[in-house]
């Protein structure tokens, strides 16, 4: 009864060791953590100490030490080789009793498969009892490799659930890191084919990136057209801020970063450079031409990235690269499609989307938008006296000087003809006023040279209304400020007139 | 029948071991406190390693962590700036009655986080054994006297027949290399520092921070200061092995007690504290610590609010600071951890002047690692015997070297127009 009662309670103690195991949270330190807390109050042990094994120093290093229910870093290297005590350790993966008296101390391996990847040692007042039951009980867990002489089965069972443990939560965490990475895979694709406009496409790319493959941040940087800059894209940082790149543009010059050095050595080479651990730079690099640089980092974490991280991100650079060239195409014909290849403005197609746009978000933000409208002053005598091709290039230095004399947010579009019409989003009708004169005052400084010599003076009129004070819908909008043009050329050519002015002159007249 | 179930709102309560393997029982003590007086919350201590602790929060940040998260969680002072840009805390709330623990402390006053205590580098020294050799304490007013007495002291040990002392000066921890708050108030005092600030500069190689790491890393190659390895027993000023150590502990309720049974009664009975000794730009020293916050996460804040509230109370804030051997962040009270030794309030106190704390950048763990691997490297060098100034040149370069890639081409956050992210 007494043997049978030691074997129960042996199974036990195992079975619940396992459970205890099974139960834990946060990855393998703290399973340990659980684990071993078990192990502590079931064996009355006074200390356990976790050790990694140092495969390049030849020493198992302690990582925590478990005491009292509470896990510390610890500080201990022990070298071991084949002079040392715990040479079996390493040489046949087995335990051993560093210390048989009291304090009774003995070290368990730590397996993942048939590789040392470290040792649990256990402490305790004194000798843990080597019962006959526990010498004759055969073993109960699996265990790979030949079978090893069973002198502490106790000690042994317990390396066996250790390493069963370990072997599956790295089967685990790798099932884990695949499906992420295969679901990165997946949305990268989806992007690639969903997505055609660029920045949105490398939004979905980055946000999958740093979501599935656990980085800190990613960002983006792309070869301008000409070759000459490696211009700041975007990035994304978690836990899920998009960061805008745009004022980042660095001359593609030997020795100005380290980013812009990666993409000028490696051009056919999409190396994945791994900088202090927590610094990644990949080159974008599709046919030998090198479109980019993508940089990810762990800097805020502070957490070592590892090969199946890299790996996966590898995996996904020429998928990338082939989609950022596919939306540059896209997005140059899109570009074709809505501009006027004489002025290089926008066509009136395109004029007439954005400013229903810009009205809708105007009642979105509560903000004013104003419409100007131009048209250059005696265009057809200029036409009739100089010929057809000099009217083409009063127009292409007009558009030049209304590009560069309007803000980012501007949209400047050719409506007809000599015509042209500005949407000036997010203005009081003072700025547009300031604005616009401002403007006027630059466009009937352009001149053109004709065929014989003569500078030929350009001169235009301009009206405005506002959004919403003088019309409440896009096409309102048009209409007055049409209207304002149209009483400014009629009563001062080559001024710039608001249509509140008309309104105001007309009510003062009645 | 109707089955009434009362359910309480659990916070979870992430800290570190500040205590040793006696943080579980005062916290818990804490706990148990609170739940008497909220009988409708349960509080779930959990204590995770130092380095556990950020991982283990990092991964909730990035949501691989669901299952476990912390609601009051302790912040090291030296994470504010990163969990902050990334609005990973809380921020304080006026109406939870905590603009007192803001204001009225000498630790970090951060709007994220309410400060719980802090940690002040101090020197620690032997009365009998100076006494002995003949060094006037006076020495250590600055860093030609502390060489002097370092010097007086290693003389005196190389005579033998000291017992248990080992060197004039122990190192802090037992790892080979030395970590930035080491490092720094020697820097400081030269008239140095670390830079990294807003504007993304460093500038490690000029002369003054060589100046601050050479004081410090000769103290090393001269012997005065030995490495940890497995040739030096373990043990630190308090249990008796060392004549001189510069912490922030103030562990007068253990090492400190002659009665207690940790204390080593000639340490016990025979110790000093004197500010740091000050350099060429006269004094500085290290001030860190710990803060408790809310994670943003957190479905129970202002139940998790009333409980740091709780735990800030001055007399608990004294309490705990007494049991972990550090200072409350409030100076409220502070002189009942003083009562016995009133010289060394003085000391403390007069520190706190000229304490300054690591670079608020959102790199900051960053450049640690790379100040680290410096001090590994130079620690390594002084083992080989290849230490001197023209090798402290070299690492300190290229340290700066990493560090300024760091700032220039990674910074995070805000930064000037043009510049690199």
């Amino acid at each position: 009864m007494t043997a049978l009662r030691a074997l129960l309670a042996y199974q036990d103690l195992l079975r619940r060791f396992q459970n205890q195991l099974a139960n834990s949270p946060l990855g393998l330190e703290g399973t340990l953590e659980y684990g071993l807390e078990y192990l502590i109050t079931r064996l009355r042990l006074q200390n356990v100490g976790l050790f990694w094994w140092d495969a390049q120093r030849n020493c198992l290093s302690m990582q925590y030490v478990l005491h009292q229910g509470l896990l510390m870093e610890g500080e201990e290297e022990i070298i071991v080789d084949s002079s040392s005590p715990l040479f079996p350790l390493l040489d046949e993966r087995r335990p051993v009793i560093v210390s048989a008296k009291k304090p009774w101390a003995a070290f368990i391996p730590l397996r993942a498969g048939s590789e040392l990847i470290g040792a649990v040692r256990i402490e305790r007042a004194t000798p843990l009892p080597k019962g006959k039951v526990m010498m004759s009980l055969t073993p109960v867990i699996a265990q790979s490799g030949p079978p090893l002489p069973r002198n502490y089965p106790l000690l042994e069972d317990i390396a066996d659930i250790l390493s069963l443990k370990i072997q599956q939560l790295t089967r685990d965490e790798k099932h884990r890191k695949r499906t992420q990475y295969l679901q990165a895979a997946s949305e990268v694709a989806t992007a690639v084919f969903e997505r055609p406009r660029l920045r949105d496409m490398l939004e979905a790319v980055s946000r999958s990136i740093v979501q599935n493959l656990g980085f800190d941040r990613i960002r983006i940087y792309l070869v301008d057209s000409e070759g000459a800059k490696l211009d700041g894209v975007l990035g994304l940082m978690i836990p899920d801020r998009l960061l805008d790149l745009a004022g980042e543009s660095f001359p593609l010059k030997k020795g100005v970063n380290s980013l812009v050095d990666i993409v000028m050595a490696h051009g056919a080479d999409p190396t994945v450079h791994l900088v202090g651990g927590r610094v990644v730079y990949v080159p974008l690099v599709v046919n030998n031409q090198v479109l980019g640089c993508i940089a990810v980092d762990n800097l805020l974490s502070q957490q070592l990235m590892d090969e199946e991280q890299l790996e996966a991100l590898r995996a996904l650079i020429s998928q990338i690269g082939m989609a950022v060239l596919n939306a540059r195409l896209f997005e140059d014909i899109e570009q074709q499609a809505i501009t006027d290849g004489l002025t290089k403005l926008y066509v009136h197609r395109y004029f007439q989307q954005r400013l229903k746009e810009e009205i809708d978000r105007a009642d979105r933000y509560s903000y004013n938008v104003s419409l100007v409208m131009m048209d250059v002053d005696k265009f057809k005598q200029l036409n009739d006296q100089y010929g057809h091709l000099l009217g083409d290039r009063v127009l292409e230095a007009l558009a030049a000087s209304i590009r560069t004399n309007i803000r980012r947010i501007d949209l400047a579009a050719r409506y007809g003809g000599d015509e042209f019409v500005l949407v000036l989003p997010e203005i009081t009708e003072q700025e547009a006023w300031l604005m616009g004169e401002r403007l006027l005052n630059a466009l009937n400084k352009v001149t053109v040279t004709a065929p014989d010599g003569t500078i030929v003076p350009i001169r235009v009129t301009m009206g405005a209304a506002m959004y919403s004070t003088d019309a409440r819908t896009s096409r309102d909008l048009i209409e007055a400020a049409d209207k304002a043009l149209y009483w400014a050329k009629k009563n001062n050519r080559g001024s710039f007139c608001f249509y509140r002015t008309i309104i105001n002159t007309a009510e003062k007249s009645a | 029948m109707v089955i009434r179930r009362h359910t309480k709102t659990e916070l979870n309560f992430w800290v570190m071991p500040n205590a040793g393997f006696a943080t579980r029982p005062v916290l818990q003590a804490f706990v148990d406190e609170f739940e008497a007086a909220r009988p409708d919350v349960k509080v779930r201590l959990i204590i995770h390693p130092w380095s556990l602790a950020w991982n283990r929060f990092m991964e909730v940040i990035k949501g691989r962590n669901v299952k476990s998260t912390p609601d009051v969680l302790q912040v090291g002072t030296t994470w504010v700036t990163t969990l902050n840009y990334l609005g990973a805390l809380e921020k304080v709330p006026a109406e939870a009655g905590l603009e007192d623990a803001n204001g009225g402390n000498v630790g970090d006053s951060d709007a994220q986080c309410v400060p719980w205590f802090v940690d002040i580098r101090v020197l620690y020294y032997r009365k009998d054994l100076f006494q002995k050799f003949g060094v006037d304490p006076r020495w250590l007013e600055d860093w030609k006297g502390f060489n002097r007495a370092c010097a007086e002291i290693q003389k005196a040990i190389q005579k033998g027949g000291l017992g248990n002392i080992i060197a004039p000066l122990a190192i802090p921890g037992q790892k080979p290399g030395v970590l930035m708050h080491d490092l720094a108030p020697w820097v400081w005092q030269a008239g140095a520092d670390f830079g990294g600030d807003e504007a993304g500069e460093t500038n490690l190689t000029q002369a003054a921070f060589q100046q601050g790491c050479q004081f410090y890393f000769d103290l090393v190659a001269n012997g005065y200061m030995p490495i940890p390895n497995s040739a030096v027993p373990p043990g630190n000023f308090f249990t008796g092995h060392y004549a001189m150590q510069f912490t922030g502990s103030w562990p007068v309720d253990s090492y400190l007690n002659p009665a207690g049974p940790y204390a080593n009664s000639e340490v016990a009975n025979g110790f000093a504290v004197a500010p740091l000794p000050a350099g060429p730009h006269g004094r500085a020293t290290f001030l860190g610590g710990s803060n408790l916050g809310v994670a943003a996460a957190s479905h129970n804040k202002e139940v998790a609010w009333d409980f740091i509230k709780f735990l800030n109370e001055p007399a608990r804030q004294i309490r705990h600071a007494r049991t972990i051997g550090a200072l409350p962040a409030r100076l409220q009270g502070m002189e009942a951890l003083f009562e016995n030794h009133p010289e060394a309030l003085q000391v403390f106190l007069s520190s706190f002047n000229t304490a300054r704390r690591l670079p608020r950048v959102i790199e900051l763990g960053s450049v640690e690692q790379i100040i680290y691997k410096m001090g590994a490297r130079l620690l390594s060098a002084i083992r080989e015997g290849a230490y001197n100034p023209k090798r402290l040149q070299q690492e300190i370069a290229s340290a700066n070297g990493e560090i300024k890639t760091l700032l220039s081409v990674h910074r995070y956050g805000t930064r000037p127009a043009g510049r690199a992210a």
